[in-house]
Formats: structure tokens, sequence, C-alpha cells
């Protein structure tokens, strides 16, 4: 047998088999939204996502908001910005949440006035166990001295959104990741005439200052058949709206009384 | 004519092998010429490891984990590590073994890995491999490498598959802040390296924001549903809208 050293000539062999070793894709997606919010305004903002740290339950108030760049006070909530939430539990209009830097958003006490004129102390849920719908809008109060934006955060979802809307006002937004365009989404359910009227629903929209706010009435059956189906504002001559309403800003619809619930799908059914 | 004898003898010291007889004994070396180099084409870094691995016959080389591990142990045997030294190339290894531990016919490959962190520094998960072989039974020692590579050196350019049963990561929570993110991943495997990434829209273009992500002492923390990876990176601080997800490699 050769005892000597043996050279081997080189060619090119690539040897590995990976074929069938994809990589694991996450089961999440997840994002930030900033949206603008001036100081000392209050601007109506919704949370395009869905929760994050609990795939496949509601949103949490907790969690959705993020706290960066906030302003915060340990005990005074006059001081620190504030969330404010639409509810009816308990027969109260609203929940206020102000934010502490130790403990987050902090539940705010509220006295209520009761029909007897009695007194009654209203402390709201923890905002950890507060849920929030995807499409459900709620306004966050800003102090004086505050910056201009804030941040939603959380999971996308892919699922289509259905949002309730009841008579009287509801503070919703379509759940998109992107800016949009009032009449580029489904509006069925919506109520409308030929023109304004005691009957025809509107949406309110800030005008971005967090102060002022822009209505369009939704318009169907009238002369104008272009804007059948629209929402269009009425300043002025009748018109279809200018301007794309940022993502995760928020606004009113007042469904007027007497044209009972209907849920909204903005992406059809 | 004398541009190919260039290239033979090129090949010829790329990677070299030996193997000698004595008695019922083996001997073996290994080393490779270098620059052995990672996939973005920079020189290994001197203790990075050498595999050198038994192909059985009739078989092929099925590859390296994350973890270190064989993807096909029954037909492919770690013999001996060694590890990158000056002139990113592999150290001079010899070995002695009997010659029916590993019979004729079976074929013979370096497997050059790439263990650095995410810090830079070795000793993490194999996040890619390279590998070059000798077949003795055709004389002849084989150079190649997953992801491709020139004769001169073994490219770690193919990537690392993460062990079998690794579950699908998720994402737990983010937390952005002027550019800086926070990312935490659920249902991690402490065998699997993880990679996030990032885009402006889901539309597409999406970009590794973090890579070499495992977990260590320090980056796994406690979250409301049990341990959870931690990971920090940077983004644009201009962004008005980010997204990400995360992939096990």
């Amino acid at each position: 047998m050769n005892k000597g050293w043996m050279t081997f000539a080189v060619v090119a062999a690539a040897g590995l088999v990976h074929a069938a070793m994809q990589p694991i894709a996450g089961t999440n997606v997840v994002g930030f939204v900033e949206i603008a919010a001036p100081a000392a305004e209050n601007t109506i903002i919704a949370v395009p996502f869905e929760a994050c740290l609990q795939a496949g339950v509601p949103g949490k108030l907790g969690d959705l908001v993020s706290t960066y760049g906030l302003t915060a006070h340990s005990s005074d909530p006059a001081l620190a910005d504030q969330l404010v939430v639409l509810t009816v539990d308990e027969g109260s209009p609203a929940y206020y949440y102000y934010y502490n830097a130790e403990a987050g958003w902090t539940a705010i006490a509220t006295e209520q006035e009761m029909p007897d004129g009695s007194k009654k102390t209203l402390t709201p849920p923890a905002a950890s166990a507060f849920d929030v719908a995807r499409g459900q809008g709620f306004w966050i109060k800003r102090v004086a001295g505050s910056g201009s934006a804030v941040y939603v955060q959380g999971q996308v979802s892919g699922a289509k959104q259905a949002t309730s809307i009841g008579e009287g006002l509801n503070l919703i937004s379509y759940a998109s990741l992107e800016s949009f365009d009032l009449n580029a989404i489904n509006w069925t359910g919506a109520a409308g005439a030929g023109g304004i009227s005691a009957s025809t629903d509107r949406i309110l929209v800030s005008k971005g200052d967090g102060s002022y706010y822009t209505t369009y009435h939704y318009y169907t059956g009238g002369s104008k058949t272009e804007f059948n189906g629209k929402w269009v504002s009425t300043t002025g001559t009748i018109a279809l709206p200018a301007a794309n309403i940022p993502a995760g800003q928020g606004f009113w619809y007042l469904r007027r009384s007497g044209n009972g619930a209907f849920t909204f799908k903005p992406d059809g059914e | 004519m004398k541009k190919t004898l260039s290239l033979i003898s090129g090949l010829l010291v790329a990677a070299t092998m030996f193997g000698a007889e004595v008695k019922d004994q083996l001997t073996l070396a290994m080393s490779t010429p270098g620059p052995d180099t990672y996939a973005d084409g920079s020189p290994v870094l001197v203790g990075e490891t050498y595999l050198l691995v038994y192909v059985k016959q009739g078989a092929v080389f099925g590859g390296v984990q994350t973890d270190g591990s064989l993807v096909d142990p029954l037909n492919n045997v770690i013999v001996t590590r060694g590890q990158a030294v000056e002139g990113a190339k592999c150290g001079y290894k010899a070995i002695q073994y009997p010659a029916a531990t590993y019979p004729e016919g079976g074929s013979w490959v370096i497997v050059l890995l790439d263990t650095r962190k995410a810090d830079g520094t070795l000793g993490g998960l194999v996040a890619a491999q390279g590998v070059s072989g000798a077949n003795g039974a055709v004389s002849a020692l084989s150079l190649g490498a997953a992801g491709g590579s020139d004769a001169e050196g073994i490219s770690a350019a193919g990537r690392a598959p993460s062990p079998a049963g690794t579950p699908q990561p998720e994402i737990a929570a983010v937390q952005v802040g002027d550019g800086r993110v926070n990312l935490r991943i659920k249902n991690f495997s402490d065998t699997a390296l993880y990679e996030v990434q990032s885009a402006t829209s889901l539309n597409g273009g999406w970009q590794t924001v973090a890579s070499r992500v495992q977990a260590t002492a320090q980056s796994i923390v406690q979250g409301d549903a049990g341990a959870e990876l931690r990971t920090d990176f940077n983004v644009p601080s201009a962004d008005k809208v980010r997204f990400f997800k995360v992939i096990a490699q």
C-alpha cells in the first residue's frame, strides 16, 4: 500500500442538502403608527392594530398607546397627558386615565352626581384590563408643553373590521395602516338623503390641530348623481372631501335618531 | 495551457487533506490554505470553528444546524474540530483512526462554521456554513460551499437551518421611541437564531434590522406569559409608520 501522503485534487462540490429546511416565519407582524397630537389640545385617535401581547383577544388600552414622548406626572392628572375613552359602564359617559411614569396609564376616579343629588365615586378599570377594539376611537388630551405626536402600536390584523355604530355619537375610525379616503371604503348601512336633512348621517373630522371639525354628510338619491353614496362637504357647494384621513386618526360618526344601528364594515363583507 | 496549469495549481493548494496508513491505523490531517471567508467576504476570525465530517458511502453531507448538530447524523459523523488561525485558514490538525471506523468508499468534508454573535464575537449559534470535501474513493478532494465559493478558500455562505421542532416565533411586544425599537419575542428556542425584518409598508420592502438574535443570559427577560427574547435596534427616527416581523433561520 502507498504509505506516503496523498494529496487530492480539488473540484467544486456543494454537498449541502437544505432544500426542505426553510426559515421559520413568525406568526405575526407588528408595527407602530405616529399620530399628530398637538400639545394643549384634545385629539381623536384610533388604534388600527390588534393586541400585541395577547394574540386572539381584544387589545388593551394600556398596551396600544405608546408612552414614549408623553408627559407624565406622579400624582396630579391635570399635569399629565390623559386618555379619555367613551363608555356606557355604570352610566358613565367616559373613563379618564393619566400617564404616570411609574405606573403607566393610571385610572382617574371621578365623582358622579346621582339623580337624587347624592355623589358617587366612579373608578375606571385598569388600562391594562380595558378592551379597545380595532377601529374604536378615543381622545388623547395633551397638556401644554407636550410633544406633537403620539404612537399607537400593536399587531397587524388581517381580519376585516366590523364596528358597531348606534344612534347618536360614535367615536370610530377605519382601522387602516395608511391614510385613507372616506369615500374609498364601504359605507353600507349609512343613512343619507339627497341633500342636507335631519335624517342624514354625519361625520366630523378634526382638522388636525385638535380643535376644529369638518363636517361631511352622507348623500344618496339626490340630483347630483355623481355624489350618490358619497360623503360630501357642504360648505358653499356640495363637494367631495379634499383630504385623506391619516392612519390612526379617529372621527365622530353621528347616527341620526331613528336610523337604527348598523355595523360599519369598511372592508366589505 | 498556462492558464489551465495555473488553475489546477490553485485548486491543489486550496485545501489539503492527507492520509497515511500505519498498520491498521490511518492518519488524516485537515487544514485549509485560506483565506476562508464569511458570507460577507470578510476573512474568518482567529478561533472560528471548523469541523471534519465523514460522510458514509452513498450519502451526501446534509449540513450543520444552528445548534451545531448535524442535519443527517445517521450518515454524517463529526470526527474532529479545528480552529481558524492567522491567515484566515484552518490550522493544521491531525488525527489517527482505525481504518474500519471510517470505511473506504465514504468521503470527507471540512466544514467552516460562522459562529459570530450580533456583537461580532465568536461562540454563538451557527449562522452559516461553508464546506470543502475530499472523496478518497476517487482520490479527489472536493471543495465547495453552499451559496457558492471560489477555489481559493471556503466561504461560509450557506444558511444553517434551525433544528427540527423549532416553534414558530411570535412578537410579544414592541416599543418605539426616537428611532430606537425594543422588540420582544416569545415562543423562542435557545437553539435557534432569529432575524427581525422591518418595512414601512406591508406591500414589501422588508429589510433586516436585527440578525443573529439568540438567547443569552442578557437577552432573556420575563414577560407576561413567560420568558421572552429581547432585542434592540434602530430605525429612522423620522418614520411615521413601520412594521416588524421575526423569522427563525
